[in-house]
C-alpha cells in the first residue's frame, strides 16, 4: 500500500544495544506469559489436600506450585541440603540436548529451511555415537571427539536426504523431514532389535537395548562423580555451538547469504547468490547440530542406547526452544535453561502435595509450546506492538 | 453525489489523510492527483469502506453514511477497480462477475445473466464474451471485467486507481471511450493517477492532493500539466519532457572500429518468452526497450545480466562471448542491474542499508577476508557509497524497508554504480517514484552515459524512454522490432506496443 508508506524516515531509529535490549526484554516478556499460562494450566489439574481430605482451591494450586517450583528447583539452598545444586545440574543437563536441537531449527529457520526433522537426525546422532563408542576400540582423547564427529556426520547426511530430494526432485523439506522422523525411529528400532542389541553372558539377547558405553567413552563431568549425577561436558559443547553458530551467521560470508536467503530468495538470485545451494548446505549444518545432541545425550546422560531415545521428543522441543528465542543462537542457551527449568520443576512437582502426574506435565508442556508459538508468531507481535503504539499515541 | 468531509487518518505516527474535503458530482469525472504517499489511495479506500476514518464525514446525496466495509459501499452504489485486479482466473468472465453478487441467486438462468453481460459490455463499446475464462485475457481486457463487475452491481460512483498504468496506448483510448460513456449516463468516476497529461485530458475536475491536504482543486480545463506538478510537489520541479533531459551530456564519439568492439552485443538470443533477440549498444548509449509488461522484458534483463542462460544466441560484450559467463563473473566485468521489482529482486527489505549495500561485494576486501566479514569496514564501505547518493537514512543499520521508496532506489543505485558499471540494464527504474525521485534517477542515467556506459533501459512508460533513449526498440510477444526513433513518432511506437504495424515477420 503505497499511500500509508511513511514518506520520511520513522522519529526513532533503534541502535545496536537497544535493538539487543528491546529483544531480551521481548523474549523475557514471552517467557513470563508462557510461565503464567504454564502455572495456570497446572493448577487446573485436581489435587486433594491429604490432611484435610479437601480439593484444594484454585488460588492455593497456583501458590503451591509456585512455591514447590521456588524450594525445589530455583533456591540454591534448600532445607534438603544439597539438593539445591543437584536440581540446577539437572537443569541444567535437561537443557543440553535441547540447547543443540534448538540450535539446529534456528540455524535452518533463519535460512527459511524448514526443518522440523530434528528427533529423526537427533536419532541418527545417537545411533552413531553409540556405535562408535561401543564398538570402536580407541584412546579415550580419540574416541569421545570421533564419537561426536561421528554423530553429527550422521545428522549432516541424516538431513541430507531431505536436502537430495528437494533438489533433486523439488520435495518439500517440511515433508520429507518430517517423514524422515519415523525411517529414523524405526531404524532405531530394527538396530535394537537386531545389530546392537546386548547379549547376556549366557549369549541370549537382553532388553532391546544396547550394551553400556564403556567408563573411557563417557562425557567427563563436574561437580560429581556418580554416574549421571554431575554436569557433563555436552553442556559446555552445547554453549559453545551456539557462540559458534552466533559467529556463523553474525560475521562469516557463509552466514550473510543464509540470512539473505532466509529473508529474500528472490533477490539473493538477483544477487549472484545459489539459493538451492546455500540451503543444502544450511540442512547439513543443521542435521549435523541435531545430530551431535544425539552424540551428547548418549556420550553424557544416557551411555546405553535405547527405544524411548526415539520418542523422547528432545528434536521437537528444539522447534519450541528456537521460536522462544526467536532464532537468536545465543537467546537459545536461554530458552533452552527455560525448558530445562520446567522439566525439573514437573519433576519436584510430581513429588509435591499437588501429585502431578507426569503424563499429566507432558500434555502442559505440550500446550506451552502452542503457547510458544502464539507468542512469537508475527501475527501477535503486530498485536501487541499495535496495541503499545495506540496507547503511546494515547498518551502524547 | 458522494461528499467525503474533513476525513482525517493516521496511521501511527503518519498522518496519511489531514482533514480532506472532496465531492464528486454526477456526470462528472473526476481527477485524483498526487505522489506517492500523498493518501490518494488511503481516501479511495475510506469511500470504498476498507479504511475507517479517524474523524470526518461521509454524505451520500446529503445524508450521511457509515461505511463499514466494501459490501456495504457497494450496496450504496460505490464501484472500485483496484490497481492490482481481484479476478478468479481459471473462472468465466460471467462467474468472475457474479461472484459474491446477490443477484447471482436470482440468475439461475446463466444463459440470460450472460446475454445482461454481453449488452452491458456493449453499451461501453467493448465485445467480451462472458463464457471466456479471465485468465485467457489480456490485462486490458481483465480490467474491463473489473469494471463490468462494479457496473454489474450497478455502481453510481466508479473508482479507477491507475487505471493506466498497465495499458497499451489504443487500450488506454479504449477505456477513455468507456469512461466518457459512464460520464454521459450520469454516474461519477474518480480517476486515481499520477499521468498529468492523461489526467488533463480525461477528467472534468481535479483535486491534487498533497501530504494528506487538498492542496489545489478545480477545473482541469484551467490548469497547464506543469503548474500540476507543481502542486504536486510542492515547488519548481520540471516536468519531465524531452527539453529536460535531451541530448544532455553526450559521451564523446568514438570512432568507429573500437566502437565496433566496445558494444554489447545480443546475437539471435532466444529463451523463454524471448525470440531471436538481436541488437547492439554503443557505450555512452542509452537503447530504450518499451513494451507492455509481459512481453519479455523480464527474460530480456535476465539474459543480459546473466540471471539465465540463453537456450540459442549469444551475447557479446568487447567482443569477446560472455554468453557462458555467471551474473558474478558478469559483475566483474562492469554489469550493473536495476531490477523490475525493487523490493523483490533487487534489495532485502528487513534487513540493512549496510547489508544491501553489500549484497553483491561481501565478499571481497575490505568488506571480508577469508570468509569473515568486518562489519566495521563494511558499515564505512557502505557508507561512503550511500553517501554520493544522497539516501535520506537515519543510520546505516535500519532496514530498507523504513526508508521511502525513493531512498530505497538511491540504495539499489548506490550499489549498481559504486562499481563504476560499464553495462546498465535498468527496468522501469522509477516506478512508484515521486518527481523528484524520479529526476535523481534520470540524471544519474544520464550520468552513467556520459561516463561511457551502454545503457539498456526497459520501461513500460513511453514518455521515459522518449525523454531518455537514443534508439528505441519495442518488445511484443518476445520479438524485438526496432525504430527509427527519433523518425518514428509516439503514436507509431505506441502501435508497435498494441502489436499493430508490425513488420511482416515477426507476426
Amino acid at each position: 500500500m503505497s499511500a500509508i508508506a511513511p514518506p520520511a524516515m520513522p522519529n526513532r531509529t533503534p541502535g545496536r544495544l537497544r535493538t539487543a535490549i528491546m529483544s531480551i526484554v521481548g523474549s523475557l516478556g514471552s517467557a513470563a506469559i508462557c510461565v503464567a499460562i504454564t502455572v495456570a494450566l497446572l493448577a487446573t489439574l485436581p489435587a486433594t489436600n491429604q490432611e484435610t481430605e479437601r480439593p484444594y482451591s484454585y488460588g492455593e494450586k497456583v501458590h503451591l506450585v509456585l512455591k514447590t517450583t521456588y524450594d525445589r528447583v530455583i533456591r540454591p539452598r534448600s532445607p534438603a541440603a544439597r539438593a539445591g545444586y543437584r536440581n540446577w545440574i539437572l537443569t541444567l543437563q535437561s537443557a543440553t540436548p535441547i540447547l543443540l536441537t534448538g540450535l539446529a531449527v534456528a540455524a535452518a529457520f533463519r535460512a527459511n529451511v524448514l526443518n522440523i526433522g530434528t528427533q529423526g537426525q537427533y536419532v541418527l546422532g545417537a545411533i552413531a555415537a553409540a556405535a562408535i563408542g561401543i564398538y570402536i576400540p580407541a584412546a579415550r582423547w580419540l574416541l569421545i571427539p570421533l564419537l561426536l564427529a561421528g554423530a553429527m556426520a550422521a545428522g549432516a547426511l541424516f538431513a541430507g536426504i531431505a536436502a537430495t530430494l528437494e533438489r533433486w526432485r523439488n520435495v518439500p523439506v517440511v515433508l520429507s523431514t518430517l517423514l524422515l522422523n519415523f525411517v529414523a525411529l524405526e531404524f532405531l528400532r530394527y538396530m535394537l532389535q537386531g545389530p546392537m542389541r546386548a547379549v547376556g553372558e549366557d549369549g541370549r539377547p537382553l532388553d532391546p537395548q544396547s550394551t553400556e558405553l564403556a567408563e573411557f567413552a563417557r562425557l567427563p563431568q563436574f561437580f560429581s562423580d556418580v554416574p549421571r549425577q554431575g554436569l557433563h561436558l555436552g553442556f559446555v559443547i552445547a554453549v559453545a555451538a551456539a557462540l559458534v553458530l552466533w559467529f556463523i551467521l553474525r560475521k562469516t560470508t557463509f552466514g550473510f547469504r543464509l540470512r539473505v536467503v532466509g529473508q529474500n530468495p528472490v533477490a539473493a538470485r538477483f544477487a549472484g547468490m545459489n539459493a538451492a545451494r546455500v540451503s543444502f548446505a544450511t540442512l547439513a549444518l543443521s542435521g549435523a547440530l541435531a545430530g551431535l545432541a544425539g552424540g551428547v545425550q548418549i556420550a553424557g546422560t544416557t551411555y546405553v542406547l535405547y527405544p524411548d531415545v526415539g520418542t523422547d521428543g528432545l528434536g521437537f522441543t528444539g522447534i519450541a526452544v528456537a521460536l522462544l528465542a526467536r532464532l537468536s543462537p545465543i537467546g537459545v542457551i536461554f530458552s533452552a535453561i527455560f525448558f530445562g527449568l520446567l522439566k525439573t520443576a514437573f519433576v519436584a512437582l510430581q513429588e509435591s502435595p499437588l501429585e502431578i502426574h507426569s503424563n499429566a506435565a507432558q500434555a502442559v508442556q505440550g500446550l506451552l509450546v502452542i503457547a510458544v508459538l502464539i507468542v512469537s508468531s508475527p501475527q501477535w507481535r503486530r498485536l501487541v506492538g499495535h496495541v503499545m503504539r495506540r496507547d503511546r499515541a494515547a498518551a502524547a | 453525489m458522494l461528499e467525503l468531509l474533513d476525513i482525517r487518518k493516521r496511521f501511527g505516527a503518519l498522518v496519511a489523510l489531514d482533514g480532506v474535503n472532496v465531492r464528486f458530482s454526477p456526470g462528472r469525472v473526476h481527477g485524483l492527483l498526487g505522489e506517492n504517499g500523498a493518501g490518494k489511495s488511503t481516501l479511495m479506500n475510506v469511500a470504498y469502506g476498507m479504511l475507517k476514518p479517524d474523524g470526518g464525514q461521509i454524505r451520500m446525496n446529503g445524508t450521511p453514511v457509515v461505511l463499514r466495509s466494501p459490501r456495504e459501499a457497494i450496496a450504496k452504489g460505490i464501484g472500485m477497480v483496484h490497481q492490482h485486479f481481484m479476478l478468479a482466473g481459471a473462472m468465466s468472465v460471467l462467474d468472475n462477475v457474479l461472484l459474491g453478487d446477490w443477484r447471482a441467486t436470482q440468475f439461475l438462468n446463466r444463459r440470460r445473466a450472460a446475454d445482461e453481460l454481453a449488452a452491458l459490455a456493449e453499451r461501453l463499446g467493448w465485445t467480451l464474451d462472458p463464457l471466456v475464462p479471465v485468465e485467457r485475457l489480456s490485462v486490458g481486457q481483465q480490467q474491463r471485467v473489473e469494471i463490468l463487475k462494479a457496473l454489474w452491481r450497478d455502481a453510481r460512483l466508479l473508482i479507477l486507481d491507475e487505471p493506466t498504468a498497465v495499458l497499451t496506448p489504443p487500450e488506454v483510448e479504449q477505456l477513455f471511450g468507456a469512461v466518457e460513456r459512464l460520464r454521459d449516463e450520469g454516474r461519477s468516476v474518480v480517476f486515481i493517477s499520477h499521468k498529468l497529461g492523461e489526467v488533463k485530458r480525461i477528467c472534468d475536475d481535479l483535486t491534487v492532493l498533497r501530504r494528506g491536504r487538498v492542496v489545489w482543486e478545480g477545473a482541469a480545463e484551467d490548469v497547464s500539466p506543469a503548474e500540476l506538478a507543481n502542486h504536486m510537489i510542492g515547488r519548481d520541479v520540471e516536468t519531465v519532457t524531452r527539453a529536460t533531459f535531451s541530448r544532455r551530456g553526450h559521451a564523446t564519439p568514438i570512432p568507429d572500429d573500437t566502437l565496433e568492439q566496445a558494444r554489447l552485443r545480443l546475437d539471435n538470443v532466444t529463451a523463454a518468452n524471448l525470440h531471436d533477440v538481436s541488437f547492439q549498444i554503443s557505450p555512452g548509449e542509452i537503447l530504450g526497450i518499451a513494451g507492455v509488461d509481459g512481453n519479455g522484458q523480464q527474460e530480456l534483463a535476465a539474459v543480459v545480466v546473466g540471471l539465465r542462460p540463453p537456450t540459442r544466441g549469444r551475447v557479446l560484450w568487447h567482443g569477446s562471448d560472455v554468453t557462458a559467463m555467471s551474473l558474478e563473473q558478469r559483475r566483474i566485468l562492469g554489469f550493473a542491474h536495476i531490477p523490475n521489482d525493487r523490493k523483490r529482486e533487487a534489495l532485502v527489505p528487513t534487513m540493512s542499508v549496510t547489508e544491501n549495500v553489500m549484497l553483491k561485494e561481501y565478499r571481497d576486501p575490505p568488506m571480508s577476508r577469508f570468509g569473515v566479514i568486518s562489519w566495521p569496514k563494511a558499515a564505512a564501505v557502505a557508507k561512503h557509497v550511500v553517501d554520493q547518493f544522497d539516501v535520506r537514512a537515519q543510520s546505516l543499520d535500519v532496514a530498507v524497508a523504513t526508508l521511502s521508496g525513493g531512498n530505497q532506489q538511491k540504495v539499489v543505485l548506490a550499489r549498481e554504480f559504486a562499481i563504476q558499471p560499464r553495462v546498465i540494464v535498468a527496468m522501469n527504474p522509477v516506478r512508484g517514484l515521486d518527481v523528484a525521485a524520479t529526476n535523481f534517477v534520470y540524471e544519474q542515467l544520464l550520468a552513467r552515459r556520459a561516463a561511457g556506459a551502454a545503457i539498456l533501459l526497459i520501461s513500460s512508460e513511453l514518455d521515459e524512454l522518449l525523454a531518455l533513449c537514443d534508439r528505441i526498440g519495442v518488445l511484443y510477444a518476445g520479438r524485438l522490432t526496432m525504430t527509427n526513433f527519433p523518425a518514428t513518432g509516439r503514436e507509431a511506437i505506441g502501435r508497435l506496443m498494441a502489436g499493430i504495424d508490425l513488420p511482416a515477420e515477426s507476426r
